[in-house]
């Protein structure tokens, strides 16, 4: 990723919108759901993209995610997280599961694979991080991120988007189980130090 | 070996716990740690909050908008609701409402008289706001032109603050739900309010050019309808201030 330019963070003390939207739809108002989905659809939508790599899985993503933040909006608690943060958990969760039935439902049936992305999973690596909407820790999150080295950076990002273990991610890459291992270890190794001195 | 003991070691292996790369042997054995020793689970949860950011840096795409259609229809949204109160509703009543001016005679002199006892008394209820004062906006009116809703924003923090006057009956099927309607724009949901007989709607802020509020019984979630009110409006008043 290159280096991007700060977008300017929220004030500290400025309420987040989307708190007071899912303070709404905690109370059942349909409209506070439609305001968070017409403000958090492309993010959320990306997300999934990102992850499952197939529109159609990402649109049934997206969609099975606005269902649980409807039902769960109750339980947020802004003090644990940023409603960004909470909401892009969410997704991860529900896509991860989607890639689980799909792998499932793959081997059940033994049909050849199909799973050439239709969106290319790769394209975004060097490219700059999106801080739109992005909350304070995913922002510092992306300032420690650019002082990796661009191939831990990929393995640590893969990982975690697409929950891949070090062998997963070593095919995936293509590169030795044991360079993966390292990849991974200095780059949160590097994290670590790097998150810790700033905040 | 006691992980707890090695904070390098416990940290590197929570943060690839945390990370999904450890399987097998690894992952079971911090499964198993984890639920013994409140130390790993504290190095783990650490972890897990920091990585979530990554699902926040990604490159955002519009989906088609038969992806809220789903949504919808995932939620039952879909199938179109009974009035919800006695009387039927018709979708463009409240636009009559905003119309005739003999609903508004006398709000405004109400207001004046009322806005200073309100203002000492609407929080109260809710231990954590006591120290920010709500400033009186709205008079709301029931029909017979009685105070039925006294309407009030607490700006520290960031919520309509709804206090009924009114007598008005609602079944448990019946909740009462505030909108804002914009000067030439549809109305626009401030929040359901339920059937209490004080809320707090969060809000991050009034929204702008809305000269009135008005209030409709709904069914219970709220109006159906996304252009407005489903059910009849049954109290409304100006706007009197529009806060900062």
């Amino acid at each position: 990723m290159a280096l991007s330019p700060e977008s300017p963070s929220p004030l500290p003390d400025a309420p987040d919108p989307f708190a007071a939207l899912l303070g709404r739809v905690a109370m059942g108002d349909r409209l506070a759901l439609r305001a968070i989905y017409d403000q958090a659809a492309p993010k959320l939508f990306g997300l999934a993209l990102r992850i499952t790599g197939k529109r159609d899985w990402a649109e049934d993503v997206v969609q099975e995610s606005f269902v649980s933040i409807w039902h769960h909006a109750g339980d947020y608690r802004p003090q644990l997280a940023a409603p960004m943060t909470w909401m892009t958990t969410i997704v991860r969760n529900r896509a991860l599961d989607c890639l689980r039935r799909a792998n499932a439902a793959r081997l059940a049936s033994a049909t050849p694979l199909d799973d050439a992305p239709e969106a290319d999973l790769e394209d975004h690596h060097d490219g700059p991080a999106e801080l739109a909407q992005a909350s304070e820790q995913a922002r510092a999150l992306n300032r420690c991120l650019q002082r990796l080295d661009q191939p831990q950076r990929e393995a640590v990002v893969l990982a975690y988007l697409q929950d891949l273990s070090h062998a997963e991610l070593a095919e995936r890459l293509r590169v030795p189980l044991g360079t993966i291992k390292s990849w991974i270890r200095r780059g949160l190794e590097k994290l670590r130090s790097c998150l810790e001195a700033t905040t | 070996m006691n992980l707890a003991r090695h904070p390098d070691l416990l940290d590197r292996m929570a943060a690839q716990y945390a990370l999904g790369v450890l399987r097998g042997g690894a992952r079971r054995r911090m499964d198993q740690l984890a639920r013994q020793e409140p130390a790993v689970r504290a190095a783990v949860a650490r972890w897990q909050t920091r990585l979530a950011g990554v699902a926040e840096l990604q490159t955002p795409a519009v989906p088609v908008e038969a992806v809220w259609c789903g949504i919808e229809s995932r939620l039952g949204w879909k199938a179109a609701p009974a009035p919800a109160a006695g009387e039927p509703a018709h979708p463009d009543g409240w636009r009559h409402l905003w119309r005739s001016t003999t609903f508004w005679r006398g709000a405004t002199a109400a207001m004046a008289a009322i806005a200073v006892v309100a203002v000492v008394g609407t929080m109260g209820r809710w231990p954590a706001q006591r120290q920010s004062p709500a400033t009186v906006v709205a008079l709301l009116q029931s029909k017979q032109a009685q105070a039925a809703m006294l309407v009030s924003w607490d700006a520290a923090g960031r919520a309509l603050v709804v206090r009924r006057l009114d007598d008005l009956p609602l079944t448990d099927q019946q909740v009462l739900q505030l909108w804002a309607l914009p000067e030439g724009g549809k109305p626009q949901s401030l929040g359901v309010i339920g059937r209490a007989r004080e809320a707090r709607l969060p809000l991050a802020a009034l929204p702008a050019n809305v000269p009135a509020l008005a209030v409709s019984v709904e069914p219970p979630g709220g109006s159906r309808n996304p252009d407005g009110p489903s059910g009849p409006v049954v109290f409304q008043g100006a706007l009197l201030k529009t806060p900062a």
